[in-house]
């Protein structure tokens, strides 16, 4: 260890001293990073679609009480023939237009839509939900962690 | 010889954040699709991500060059670093198939290479940072 | 990259010549077909035991399953395109019977041009609100090769008047209720050319 030097307008060149230090210019890093990032932000915006958010299950239950969550079935349309959510519209990138009639029949305005797909690996649920803001505009709009497999799975 | 050692992983490494900072910078969205593709973040937290981690990366990167910022630039180079590394590994764990979203969009999938890669400049940028508090310990005390 | 690559051909039986594959679909493509070939590079048979492509809309075609040593294969991916529009990623997981890389993995980018693009697709109106027009922009990405012709609105409730905006490939959809009274759907249709094939392309409306 480094004999602290007693001089108190001295730098602090002790290890610990040393460490400090890092912190603090790393946090001034991050603050110029911060800085820098709301700047960009700010001259090229995110696309709308960008607030499409994961959601659980238990989420649903506990954020949306009394309200009648639209769920939006995006798996392949065999298995929404064969079994979905009850109430759900299917709207899958394979036949978009014919999916997306039905969805805007069934949506109201500040209706919560929860889109899912088959599993955690799928990735459809969060493509519809990133083209639905995208391109209606609507806002809201949430993909289920888990899909259909987590709502199979959930004791009930 | 410890000198050079220093002197080369500190460009290699700000060579890379340079490199993978500027990548990401030129499409944050899609970096912030790469960071849900990993199931940890999503909306605007991810979007948020998508913005920052560029200019953390460049910054530390330049930290990494400046003389008087050398300490900043080495232990955000740790954080980052250990950031990536644990994104990686859970990706990897848990089986997720996505891309790795490193270097921008489209380059190589989560795996043994990338969790590696991660955990390699972990590991340099931890030695790195107890290096120059050794040296500039040592400094004070001759 | 250029790590995983050169580790992976070491120790892997299976040598392919591309894992990585991007291609841009032409306008009215269907689906995407490429071809990604291999030789098996040991001195051993390797059998491939399952294929996963992740999704109905991509398929996985193999002559065979199992390569004797220095034998050539190819994988053909074909994937049905859909609705999509952008950039879409498919990754392909390959099982082997060989230890030493028991896993493989190709990826497909393919890059699907979106011909016109309609914001938003849904315009709506809340019962009760005023007789007022809104409006949905049309951008012809490529209007060398585009053309947007008279719309029809499938509801009377409904007017549709389209205008041409101020650069080439740029048109106004304003559309008018009659009545807000109450609930009612519509879709209007703007029939459009790309390429000289015809494609309608829709707005819906509704007063909710």
């Amino acid at each position: 260890m480094a004999p602290a030097s007693r001089d108190p307008t001295a730098v602090d060149r002790s290890g610990p001293g040393l460490f400090r230090r890092a912190i603090a210019q790393a946090g001034l890093l991050l603050l110029a990073a911060v800085v820098a990032a709301v700047v960009t932000a700010w001259f090229h915006p995110p696309p709308p679609e960008a607030n499409a958010r994961e959601i659980t299950l238990a989420q649903t239950r506990t954020d949306f009480v009394g309200e009648k969550i639209l769920w939006v079935d995006a798996r392949p349309s065999a298995a929404f023939s064969q079994e979905h959510i009850p109430g759900a519209v299917w709207l899958s990138e394979e036949a978009w237009d014919t999916g997306l009639a039905g969805f805007v029949e069934a949506w109201t305005p500040g209706r919560p839509v929860i889109v899912y797909c088959g599993s955690t690996s799928c990735g459809a649920s969060r493509s519809v939900a990133r083209r639905l803001m995208r391109e209606l505009s609507v806002t809201g709009v949430f993909y289920l962690h888990g899909g259909w497999q987590s709502w199979k799975e959930e004791p009930r | 010889m410890i000198r050079l050692l220093d002197l080369l992983a500190r460009v290699i490494l700000a060579a890379l954040f340079l490199y993978a900072g500027i990548m990401k910078l030129r499409d944050p969205a899609g970096f912030a699709e790469e960071l849900e593709n990993y199931r940890l973040i999503s909306g605007r937290v991810a979007t948020s991500a998508g913005y920052l981690v560029p200019w953390l990366e460049i910054l530390a990167a330049a930290a990494l060059l400046t003389k008087p910022l050398r300490l900043g630039g080495w232990l955000a180079s740790v954080a980052l670093s250990a950031g990536f590394t644990a994104f990686v590994v859970s990706a990897w764990m848990r089986g997720l198939d996505i891309s790795c979203g490193c270097f921008g969009s489209s380059d190589s999938t989560v795996g043994l290479t990338a969790a590696a890669r991660a955990a390699g400049i972990f590991i340099v940028a931890a030695a790195g940072l107890r290096g120059e508090i050794g040296r500039q310990a040592n400094r004070s005390q001759s | 990259m250029a790590l995983s690559a050169s580790s992976a051909a070491a120790a892997a039986p299976l040598v392919w010549e591309q894992t990585d594959r991007s291609v841009v679909a032409t306008p009215g493509q269907e689906t995407a077909t490429v071809v990604y070939a291999f030789h098996n590079a040991s001195d051993h048979p390797v059998q491939i035991t399952s294929i996963n492509t992740g999704c109905v809309c991509t398929s996985a075609e193999l002559a065979k399953d199992s390569y004797a040593p220095g034998e050539k294969g190819e994988l053909k991916i074909q994937f049905t395109l859909g609705d999509r529009v952008g950039r879409q990623e498919r990754l392909i997981h390959l099982a082997t019977n060989d230890p030493a890389s028991p896993t493989v993995m190709v990826r497909l980018v393919v890059d699907i041009p979106e011909l016109a693009v309609v914001r938003p697709r849904l315009l709506f109106w809340k019962v009760g609100d005023a007789l007022e027009s809104k409006t949905a922009e049309i951008v012809l990405t490529q209007p060398e090769h585009s053309e947007v012709l008279e719309p029809k609105s499938t509801s009377a409730a409904f007017t549709a008047k389209l205008t041409a905006g101020a650069r080439p490939g740029l048109y106004r959809l304003e559309i008018t209720p009659t009545s807000t009274a109450e609930t009612v759907h519509g879709v209007v249709h703007l029939p459009a050319v790309f390429h000289g094939k015809s494609r309608t392309l829709s707005v819906f409306v509704a007063v909710k």
